[in-house]
């Protein structure tokens, strides 16, 4: 009983299963909306929400489910690879030779020189392995190993990935020029110099960058610029330019010109003045303001051309109105005014250190071999007798006997030049 | 010079060559008159020619590769169709392939028309080297798995169609191994697009995988001719099942390059 159930579960059946069950889950990830707060989803799909929720559905590639098809996947892999080698390795020894099949095909031909055809397979890398009435041809016997460096290869991927899951360092950080952060496990702390956006002549982004010094035990030990596609590595952490966004100083004074207030904020923030139960907040900052045809406030670029701030005034937590205002613009309220001013970009990266990327690397570069093995350097036979010339491979057989076939029509060819 | 406007020309007589070369095949193909089949390999290669011409004044014109929003990526589509197709149509001179595989690159040519052909400067992200190195072996790809999926339509036709001359036809025995050795050769270079886009993943998002609709269908395909693959080799799948699992392949692609733009947000719509 158990040697049928440990059968099934290194059975190519088994991996297929698995396979399919795989690409439905991952189907599924695409089509439901990942990582929304658990009350959405019993309101966008009802009944079958709450059934969803237990099923993990809501952050499917984390979920016990997933993770536990795909480590069950790496056993029936890893088995089916251990239950095929024996086999591949007999095949790879000098000593084996297939034999050919009752319905095989012989290509020979009564007028076929056989010392000129084997003269051509060597030329063609063939060895020639037997003499006397019957010998065999064979070229690539490696390519026995293809999917077992394939399965290898994909073994490594997900081991990779799954020493990432536990072991990556990951987060990200927003600074204003002139701002610090410090990586202790790292040694090394990062001051963002400057951050700015460069233009093309439509106004369109060309890029992103962040200028940064690196700091080594308080002394500064090299400068870097940071763009998308370009991150910084510095003592194992990759550092890339990931988000941007801009901050402005909300500034409140009464009536007298005494400053009430003076703080940063950023797009979609609040700021609560509670001396008058006043909450402000910034709809958004649009450095070149305009409207869409719904009457929404929108920017036509990221380039400060003609700045305006979309803000609302809440009081006892009732509306108390809306304003476009420019940077500097006083708004009125009671008797205060507020102002925002000074629209400041700050960078946002991204820090990670993944030391299961590596893994996932040398495991792509063996299923890229695995397949190159098992798609072109599979193993070729021919047996060759006098009255036979037989292809034999289990890969690609009507294309290896194409091949011979014309083989077979040049040696012909140059034996007619040669008579 | 105007190079904008002799690429919308050039564009526009490359779709007509791979229309005529669809229709040119049909009436082979029914006619089995072997010389129209020679007119329709003709108006294959023409339109290929006008199409590769097409693509380069793009390139003049953008200054980089046309692989980077939808009608570039479609337009390159039916171009790797076209070129894994004369490919095969060169070394095997299989004139009927073409009247499976020309109607798939007229149909996505014919896509590609129907989309903004306005050149923008590539955003941030997409200015990487692995952009030309991931798009163009997504073209190659993609258009043997059409190339595939039109052998085994013609496959699945032949063994069923009660017509008995099919001397036109590719014998079922080589359409099957052809349509796999093509899945194959489309599967290694699906697996570069996948690996290729992982490492550039790495380099401009920080996370070589995650599970973006584009990359999760481009593993689901990936998955699926795995599937074919193994069913095929180690069980003997052959003929009918295998055909119609080369077809599904396809249309899981189809989903990967148009329907994932359409229906789910992804970082990589490049609209």
């Amino acid at each position: 009983m158990l040697k049928r159930v440990t059968n099934f579960l290194i059975s190519l059946k088994f991996g297929i299963i698995l396979f399919l069950l795989i690409a439905v889950y991952s189907i599924i990830g695409t089509i439901v909306p990942q990582g929304l707060a658990p009350d959405h989803y019993p309101h966008l799909y009802r009944t079958f929400g709450r059934i969803m929720l237990i099923l993990q559905f809501d952050n499917i590639y984390n979920s016990i489910i997933f993770r536990t098809i795909v480590a069950i996947f790496i056993v029936n892999l890893a088995g089916c690879t251990l239950n095929f080698l024996p086999g591949q390795l007999k095949r790879m020894k000098n000593t084996y030779t297939p034999k050919p099949k009752e319905n095989s095909e012989n290509l020979y031909e009564g007028d076929l020189e056989l010392e000129l055809l084997i003269d051509e397979l060597k030329k063609k890398r063939f060895k020639i392995i037997g003499e006397g009435v019957g010998f065999y041809a064979v070229k690539d016997r490696i390519g026995c190993l293809g999917s077992t460096v394939t399965h290898i290869g994909i073994i490594v991927i997900v081991l990779g990935g799954f020493i990432g899951n536990l072991f990556a360092i990951e987060g990200s950080v927003s600074l204003l020029p002139g701002q610090e952060m410090n990586f202790p496990d790292h040694n090394f702390s990062i001051v963002v110099d400057d951050f700015y956006i460069e233009f093309r002549e439509d106004n369109s982004i060309e890029q992103y960058i962040s200028e940064v010094s690196i700091y080594e035990e308080g002394v500064k030990v090299k400068e870097e610029k940071i763009w998308v596609n370009n991150p910084l590595l510095h003592n194992g952490l990759n550092l890339y330019q990931s988000y941007y966004g801009w901050l402005n100083k909300i500034k409140i004074t009464d009536e007298d010109g005494n400053l009430l207030c003076d703080s940063l904020i950023g797009d979609g923030q609040e700021h609560v003045y509670e001396a008058g139960d006043l909450m402000v907040f910034l709809y958004g900052f649009f450095p070149d303001f305009s409207m869409d045809s719904m009457g929404n406030p929108i920017t036509r670029s990221q380039k400060i051309i003609n700045p305006r701030y979309a803000v609302v005034l809440h009081e006892d937590g009732q509306y108390a109105g809306s304003y476009i205002v420019e940077p500097g613009e006083e708004m009125p309220y009671n008797n205060l005014k507020i102002q925002f001013l000074e629209p400041t970009l700050y960078t946002g990266m991204t820090y990670r250190q993944d030391h299961g990327y590596y893994f996932v690397l040398a495991g792509c570069l063996l299923v890229f071999i695995g397949l190159i093995l098992s798609f072109y350097l599979y193993p070729k036979y021919i047996y060759i007798t006098r009255d036979s010339v037989i292809p034999i491979t289990k890969q690609n057989s009507w294309g290896f006997t194409y091949k011979l076939k014309n083989l077979l029509s040049e040696v012909k060819y140059k034996r007619g030049e040669e008579v | 010079m105007d190079f904008i406007y002799y690429e919308d020309l050039t564009f526009t007589i490359a779709l007509l060559l791979y229309m005529l070369s669809t229709i040119v095949f049909f009436i082979y193909l029914v006619g089995k008159k072997e010389k129209v089949g020679k007119y329709g390999v003709y108006a294959s290669i023409g339109g290929f020619a006008i199409h590769t011409i097409s693509m380069i004044l793009r390139v003049i014109e953008s200054r980089r590769l046309p692989l980077s929003n939808q009608f570039e990526f479609a337009s390159s589509f039916a171009w790797g169709i076209v070129l894994c197709y004369i490919l095969i149509q060169l070394y095997y001179k299989f004139t009927s392939v073409g009247g499976f595989v020309m109607p798939l690159a007229f149909l996505m040519m014919g896509y590609a028309s129907t989309l903004s052909k306005e050149i923008r400067p590539l955003m941030p992200a997409l200015q990487s080297n692995w952009l030309t190195f991931h798009v163009a072996s997504a073209v190659i790809s993609y258009g043997s798995f059409a190339v595939a999926c039109g052998l085994a339509i013609m496959y699945l036709y032949n063994s069923r169609s009660k017509d008995k001359d099919k001397k036109v036809f590719l014998d079922n025995e080589v359409c099957d191994y052809l349509s796999y050795r093509v899945i194959g050769f489309g599967y290694l270079m699906l697996t570069i697009v996948i690996v290729s886009g992982a490492i550039w993943a790495k380099a401009a998002w920080s996370r070589y995988w995650a599970w973006d609709p584009k990359e999760t269908w481009s593993l689901i395909t990936w998955l699926i001719y795995s599937v074919y693959i193994h069913l095929r080799f180690n069980r003997g799948w052959k003929g009918r099942p295998a055909a119609l699992f080369a077809v599904i392949g396809f249309i899981c692609v189809i989903f990967t390059f148009v329907g994932v733009n359409i229906f789910l947000p992804s970082l990589h719509s490049y609209k």
